[in-house]
């Protein structure tokens, strides 16, 4: 009771000093969010946590790291060797660099996914890309800071393309580079921007980003705006408070998420050369080019677009445009409904062609070039361009279903789903499910179930 | 300068050869760091046969001292670490870099992250793919790594062995296999063992933390289970009364 | 089932666990990050033990030594200056060292393992300074009571020829003695006490 009054008083003390309450109110316990969120609306607290933890492991390595071009290399494995638990604060690091790409990806898909991008939210769709855009940046920095071979080699070809644009090209790399290769002086400079400027750019851009969302609210798998049906006390009838609903949610799956990041970082922080690549574990040598350069895997898909153009300036043209539509989404989908569930054939076929190209580049980034995987990159980016260029043309007369009064549920039941896709999958789900060995299974594993519940609740009082 | 231009170019076009796959598949190794005989075999080997010229400059003998669980005194009668050094000193190689400049007109390569940078199979391959080459100046060539600098410092436990090459039609000569000419002090098995556990032991050099990674690692995905769980519960407890709405 | 309360202490009970849960999760986690803070290898190999060779100090005379970046004295004392150590300690702040640091055998009078040879850390105990060794007897600047010993310029604070405090200045207590062993009657190993520790 007493300490109850205390931390009223305190807190009183503070709310009229610090809108501690309100902002309480309006953004976690008074913030309604749709109640039907499926799995896909976790990728964005998800990268928020990314976001943290890159941040506190990058000031850790900072401590003990080196931006000088003759101790970068070994600073690094002075690290991960000598520096108590250093080896953890790096794979973390490394791994979360990584994750933070799978999470920012599947989060981006979500918005195409849902629409989410569409008025109201053009606003949260571009502070979004402009955190993509940076956190391309300091990926691409942070990736020159262990000074390993490909650390060096990549950022060399990756600066050169600046050299690409007409006039200014040339100078400009100068001036990225500090130097006429790249050397101590850019090692420097991009320390200098990998651990300052672009992380509070990148803070600023989230706090952005979630303002914009907060002012108009979140979308939803149906992409029916929550607020045009409230009641009678002004709160949406199918929103539900963020806090506690999501914030439990979101604490779950962090927990899961965390599962995964630490399983990669004890048992296989070089995810078969994906995460680290091998050239890097020999230090940077100007004389010596390795004989494949290959980005790091979520650079790939874009890099795979710029190798498919003949020609440098094309090339790089080509790669710059692929990130630049999507900035302009949101003016080239001209559909008024923002949901995939209730978009036309067309779109949902686009769409997967978008993915299926997205990720086939991805791949073909990783592979020496070969003639065919040439041509493959040529007709992945072609598709991949044409999804946003015939987008304005046939998202304005779209066959779209009509939209329903309330929410759906987060994951349509198989049961409920139509079309020719979903009659297929359900056939060869009766198959399955008629056979014998899969009874057998399912009896097999029910029956543990059942034998753990006992077990395990039986137990409690 | 020059012998550096040359060893790249050696490199670029033996990486092209390579490619071509000409050169000789590479074997498997297999390597088990946790066998901690088998990493002290192998650190016997490389004390005898590599570290004259090669360093592990970013371990260190306390380091090894107890990962394979020797003392100090162990590891010193065990003729891994020289009686002179200290337990927290670098394992640098016994030859100064002016020498073997001289020596071998290139500079041996420290072999801290080799197995990182290279990978077990090619170590395991390249070391046991030396052959006889008049041409070579140290006599001796590799099928994995062409032209090498290294000479074949294993050979009197390998033996020398002399390659067998076929004919390509349309492309020449080929590496088709290496057999032995005259038998070293070990048979083939036993050195492909020993060449196993050198292979081992640079592959604990190269991530020493790969013992404590898998030691707490479990105790972490337990932990982070058991978190999950509970939040789920939680989770389904809050949501029990929403769950079942539309 | 949509009309089943609210458990509320089922609900106490999960929060109340993933708390402690949590809690217990983040300490450990910041645990590493902690311990990363510590003098790594690299510095602990740098701080390492060493050598000191006595063979060529003579009576009077003062060696400096680095161990772990900090200076260490070396000093042969003389027989004279021993035995005023014993004159001086109704003048000193601790003359027993029972506020000093030292290793345990040089717990004495004359702050040493072996009576002549002094080993001290030559930083001031006040703030840091580095003293200095002032061996004549009663010089002008520190009055005619000095009967040899350290001072230290910063703010004034003496020490007598065994690093103990006088009272009256600034500095708390004795002078660090580092831990130190003899390997032989001229090698003097400082870093190490006698068996570890």
């Amino acid at each position: 009771m007493m300490s109850g009054e205390k931390s009223n008083t305190v807190l009183a003390w503070l709310d009229e000093r610090l809108p501690v309450t309100s902002f309480w109110k309006e953004h976690l316990a008074g913030y309604y969010a749709p109640k039907n969120f499926n799995f896909l609306y976790f990728f964005g607290s998800l990268a928020l946590l990314v976001l943290v933890i890159q941040i506190v492991t990058g000031i850790f390595l900072a401590m003990h790291y080196k931006p000088d071009a003759n101790l970068a290399f070994d600073s690094v494995e002075y690290i991960m060797r000598d520096v108590s638990w250093g080896w953890l604060i790096r794979y973390m690091h490394s791994t979360g660099a990584s994750l933070f790409f799978v999470v920012v990806y599947l989060h981006m898909f979500r918005g195409l996914f849902y629409g989410s991008f569409k008025k109201p939210r053009e606003l949260v769709w571009l502070f979004g890309m402009f955190i993509f855009l940076l956190l391309m940046a300091e990926a691409f920095m942070g990736y020159l800071l262990p000074w390993g071979q490909m650390s060096y080699w990549g950022a060399q070809v990756i600066i050169s393309l600046f050299g690409a644009i007409p006039v200014v090209g040339e100078q400009l790399a100068l001036l990225i580079r500090g130097d006429y290769v790249v050397a101590d002086a850019t090692l420097n400079r991009f320390f200098a921007l990998h651990v300052s400027a672009i992380p509070l750019a990148l803070l600023g851009l989230v706090v952005f980003h979630l303002a914009a969302l907060h002012t108009v609210g979140s979308n939803n798998p149906d992409g029916v705006e929550i607020k045009s049906d409230k009641d009678e006390n002004g709160i949406p009838r199918d929103g539900i408070p963020l806090h506690p609903y999501y914030t439990v949610k979101d604490l779950f799956v962090v927990s899961v998420f965390l599962l995964v990041f630490s399983f990669i970082i004890f048992y296989t922080p070089e995810v078969g050369g994906y995460f680290l690549e091998h050239p890097n574990f020999e230090p940077a040598n100007p004389m010596k080019t390795p004989e494949h350069i290959a980005p790091v895997w979520y650079f790939t898909p874009f890099y795979s677009i710029l190798r498919a153009i003949p020609d440098k300036l094309g090339g790089v043209v080509a790669m710059g445009a692929s990130i630049a539509v999507l900035f302009l989404l949101p003016w080239l989908d001209r559909c008024p409904v923002k949901s995939i569930r209730y978009r036309s054939r067309t779109f949902k076929l686009s769409l997967v062609l978008l993915v299926v190209a997205f990720i086939g580049l991805g791949i073909l980034g990783t592979k020496p070039v070969t003639v065919t995987t040439t041509l493959l990159a040529r007709l992945f980016s072609g598709i991949y361009f044409l999804f946003f260029i015939a987008l304005p043309f046939y998202s304005r007369a779209e066959k779209t279903l009509p939209l329903p009064e309330r929410l759906r549920a987060p994951v349509i039941p198989l049961a409920e789903r139509h079309g020719l896709l979903w009659d297929c999958i359900r056939y060869l789900l009766q198959g399955v499910q008629s056979c014998e060995a899969y009874r057998r299974a399912e009896a097999e594993v029910s029956g543990l179930c059942q034998k753990l519940k006992q077990t395990c609740c039986k137990s409690k009082p | 300068m020059k012998n550096l231009i040359a060893l790249v170019l050696s490199l670029l076009i033996s990486q092209a050869v390579l490619a071509e796959g000409v050169g000789l598949p590479l074997e498997d190794a297999d390597v088990d760091i946790t066998d901690l005989e088998s990493l002290k075999r192998g650190a016997r080997i490389y004390m005898d046969y590599c570290a004259g010229c090669h360093s592990v400059k970013h371990m260190r003998y306390s380091r090894m001292a107890t990962d394979l669980k020797l003392s100090e005194e162990q590891l010193k009668a065990a003729g891994l670490m020289p009686p002179d050094s200290r337990s927290l000193d670098s394992i640098e190689g016994s030859m100064n870099a002016e020498d073997s400049k001289n020596w071998l007109s290139v500079d041996p390569p420290d072999l801290s992250l080799v197995s990182r940078a290279r990978g077990e199979d090619w170590l395991f391959s390249y070391l046991k793919g030396f052959y006889v080459d008049s041409e070579s100046p140290t006599g001796s060539n590799n099928a994995v790594l062409k032209n090498v600098g290294m000479p074949n410092v294993l050979w009197q436990l390998q033996g020398i062995q002399r390659p067998v090459f076929k004919q390509i039609p349309g492309e020449g000569e080929a590496l088709d296999k290496l057999v032995i000419d005259h038998p070293g002090t070990q048979s083939p098995e036993q050195f492909a063992a020993a060449v196993n556990d050198l292979v081992a032991f640079l592959a604990y050099v190269g991530e020493p933390a790969r013992f404590d990674r898998v030691r707490y690692g479990k105790f972490v995905l337990l932990g982070l289970l058991a978190l999950s769980l509970v939040l789920y519960r939680l989770k389904a407890e809050y949501w029990k009364k929403t769950a079942t709405a539309p | 089932m949509t009309d089943q309360s609210v458990d509320t202490s089922k609900r106490w009970f999960l929060t109340k666990t993933a708390s402690v849960m949590g809690a217990l999760g983040t300490a450990l986690a910041a645990a590493p990050f902690v311990a990363s803070l510590q003098p790594s290898l690299k510095a602990q190999a740098a701080g390492a033990p060493i050598e000191v060779d006595l063979s060529k100090l003579e009576s009077g005379q003062k060696i400096t030594v680095m161990w772990r970046g900090k200076p260490v004295w070396v000093l042969r004392r003389s027989s004279e200056a021993l035995k005023s150590l014993g004159r001086v300690e109704d003048k000193l702040r601790d003359p027993g060292s029972d506020e000093s640091d030292q290793p345990p055998g040089a717990k004495n009078e004359t702050r040493s393992l072996k009576p002549e040879i002094l080993v001290a850390l030559a930083v001031c105990t006040h703030l840091g300074c580095a003293p200095t060794y002032r061996p004549e007897l009663a010089p002008a600047d520190l009055g005619p009571d000095w009967m040899g010993g350290f001072f230290c310029p910063c703010h004034g604070s003496r020490f007598d020829l065994a690093g103990r405090v006088y009272k009256g200045v600034p500095a708390p207590k004795n002078l660090d003695i580092p831990p130190h062993h003899y390997l032989s009657d001229t090698r003097l190993l400082i870093g190490l006490n006698e068996g570890g520790a």
